[in-house]
């Protein structure tokens, strides 16, 4: 399922003239729309790599789950820290499961 | 980055040590493996610290140093000009304001748990500095490595000092940056850096928060640099309590806290985060306020559809500091109005008033715009603009008490001198003083050894039952100290605008060598804030209310705390 943009939340990266989703995208499908908002422009052609959404600064990306891993309440969403990334999965019946991959290297945590 | 960090405790002679269970707190820290080495001194502001500092401090050339201590920013100084003869670079060297942030706000059972918790906080970012160009750089630098060149920093900035480089990469012109740090909060990938600021050190800051072992939900407060820390500094001199877990770290400005710090702490199991901010603050040009509220809000939605409780991300606009305002003389004002020409804040309104019988044009002032900055007291032909702070009969005064040596001081007014248990005696000739004052007519000069404890406070009131009505104070530490005095004058019921500070440590740290030179500045700034009294026409009474509000900000904010319970991200 292809992404869906949030349009209030979404700046299209100040008007740039390329938003950080579309530098991203490995399948060249974001591009800004017409009203300065990022769109994807192919929806069909989408592997849900979720490039984009975890790239967007403002957060305006969400991933839709496909159909065949789950159905409305799904959702798993990505918040990006300095050096981790926290995610949150919610399951078809609204059970929420949240879990942190660290995504460079950093000293360990100690007492 | 540092190959090792060691610790310094300043046990303050004792008065520290009361609260902090040093014995406890030094064997804590040792435990830790981060930590080289532990050392504890008394009065660390004094000569003998310092040289005690040089005998103790013995670390090489990429040595990270955290002291503890309090934070007036004479220590600062005091510290700045001793790092190159320790060999210890500045970035390397942090101050923990334990007296300011755990020792105040108290009473607290877990003092000393709490002071380990942000002396850890501290060296968990010492161990993270690192030169990426920006220790020798006049302003924000961007790391071309990882930069992708998004230009978000370009867009946000609010001085326009970015332009693009020859190979298209952003870069900010030192001559124009104010280093506010917006840039650093804006940048998607965290690579700006400010020359005393990097994300990772900050990260690593956050990360280490622990809390003090009890159930109170942590906050992790960002205050900024210009506007609420001091405030808050200043609230919690006066005897506000914090809530008892609350850390907090000092950003040059909203706008230079990165989300991906929020999500950080969020993630490390903080219970909250609070930015303090300012509330359209005087820096509004900056448009800090906005931009950070308007990234919370992204991020609160976010949240939102994580399932998780945005009241744990908050902004606190803290309302504004309101100024004292100028007083127009009705019956000077000629209505030339050279004062709207000169006012940078639009505050002039100019009405027509019934003077003495004929209706005149008066230059009233708008409350709320007027800060007082007494710029049309300079232009002003007539001089009707004074300001309530300062007016020119003052001024006069002050000059003529410098000048002449001739203050005839008002009967009962008391000079009370503080000699920090003969820490400023070292260098201040208290004896010389007193006589000098007595030849200038003070009749009550009395001195003490610890002013900054409630007891020296009541002490006084007792020796000073002659019912002293406008008295100067003559301590360690400008302002700040004032401040903290000032909630002990209450108490022992001395009217706060008939009394006036002199900064008697400045002029120890001013003249180390030469006591005959400190003794007659001291005098001097006296004699000249004696003379300031005089006229005095300041009105107090608003702080009260303020300090009341955001007290009980946190206290009900704590609760809703509570109510929530703990981060799911708090591990066990």
């Amino acid at each position: 399922m292809p992404p869906k943009v949030l349009l209030n939340k979404c700046d299209g990266c100040k008007a740039e003239h390329e938003p950080l989703c579309e530098q991203v995208c490995p399948g060249n499908l974001m591009t800004l729309g017409s009203e300065g908002k990022a769109i994807c422009r192919d929806l069909r052609d989408c592997w849900d790599c979720m490039s984009c959404t975890k790239v967007c600064p403002q957060g305006a990306i969400e991933t839709r789950m496909p159909y065949q891993i789950g159905y409305h309440p799904a959702k798993l969403i990505p918040m990006m820290g300095t050096n981790r990334i926290t995610w949150t999965c919610v399951d078809i019946n609204g059970k929420v499961e949240r879990f942190i991959v660290k995504n460079r290297n950093e000293e360990e945590d100690e007492d | 980055m540092p190959s090792s960090v060691e610790v310094l405790i300043c046990r303050c002679q004792g008065s520290v040590s009361g609260e902090f269970e040093i014995e406890r707190l030094t064997k804590q820290l040792e435990k830790n493996k981060r930590i080289a080495k532990v050392h504890v001194l008394d009065h660390l502001c004094s000569q003998e610290g310092m040289k005690k500092l040089n005998q103790l401090v013995q670390v090489g050339e990429d040595s990270g140093l955290v002291v503890a201590a309090c934070a007036a920013e004479s220590l600062q100084n005091l510290l700045e000009s001793q790092l190159p003869a320790l060999n210890i670079k500045s970035q390397l060297c942090s101050i923990v304001p334990v007296r300011e942030w755990v020792f105040w706000p108290s009473p607290r059972p877990r003092a000393t748990e709490a002071a380990a918790d942000m002396i850890k906080m501290a060296v968990a970012r010492v161990r993270q500095v690192k030169d990426v160009g920006n220790w020798s750089a006049k302003g924000a630098v961007v790391n071309r490595l990882r930069c992708d060149k998004c230009k978000r920093c370009m867009e946000e900035c609010p001085v326009d000092a970015y332009s693009l480089d020859e190979e298209g990469y952003p870069c900010a012109n030192p001559e124009l940056c104010q280093r506010c740090g917006i840039c650093v909060g804006s940048c998607p990938l965290q690579v700006i850096s400010l020359p005393d600021l990097r994300i990772e050190e900050l990260s690593s800051e956050i990360r280490a928060l622990k809390g003090d072992g009890s159930e109170e939900p942590t906050v992790l407060a960002f205050c900024c640099e210009p506007l609420t820390y001091p405030a808050l500094q200043e609230k919690v001199a006066l005897g506000m309590q914090l809530p008892q877990n609350m850390r907090i770290i000092k950003v040059p400005c909203m706008g230079a806290v990165n989300t991906a710090l929020i999500s950080d702490a969020l993630s490390a199991g903080v219970d909250s985060v609070v930015l303090l901010g300012c509330e359209h603050g005087p820096c509004q040009q900056r448009r800090g306020d906005q931009l950070t509220k308007r990234r919370l809000e992204n991020l609160k939605e976010t949240l939102e559809r994580m399932m998780f409780e945005v009241e744990r991300v908050n902004y606190i606009g803290w309302p504004e500091a309101s100024s004292d305002g100028m007083d127009v003389d009705r019956n000077i004002c000629n209505g030339c109005l050279t004062c709207k020409e000169v006012c940078p804040y639009n505050a002039v309104i100019p009405e027509v008033k019934a003077v003495r019988g004929a209706k005149r044009i008066i230059a009233e002032r708008d409350p709320l715009a007027c800060r007082a900055c007494g710029i049309c007291t300079v232009a002003c032909p007539s001089g009707a603009c004074q300001t309530y702070a300062l007016t020119e009969a003052q001024l006069l005064d002050s000059l003529d008490a410098a000048c002449s040596d001739t203050v005839n001081p008002v009967p009962n007014e008391m000079v009370v001198l503080c000699n920090c248990q003969g820490k400023l005696s070292e260098v201040i000739n208290f004896q010389s003083m007193k006589d000098n004052l007595d030849k200038q007519g003070f009749r009550h000069v009395i001195e003490v050894s610890q002013l900054c404890t409630p007891d020296a406070w009541r002490n006084l009131a007792k020796q000073g039952s002659h019912a002293a009505l406008r008295a100067v104070v003559g301590a360690c530490g400008k302002s700040f100290f004032g401040s903290r005095f000032e909630a002990f004058q209450k108490e022992i019921g001395l009217d706060l605008s008939y009394c006036a500070f002199a900064d008697l440590l400045e002029k120890a740290i001013l003249w180390p060598e030469s006591p005959t030179l400190a003794t007659d500045a001291a005098t001097w700034e006296i004699l000249t804030q004696s003379a300031l009294l005089r006229e005095n026409k300041k009105v107090n009474g608003v702080r009260d209310l303020e300090l009341a509000g955001v007290e009980q900000y946190f206290s009900s904010y704590i609760t809703t705390l509570r109510d929530l319970g703990p981060n799911p991200f708090k591990e066990g």
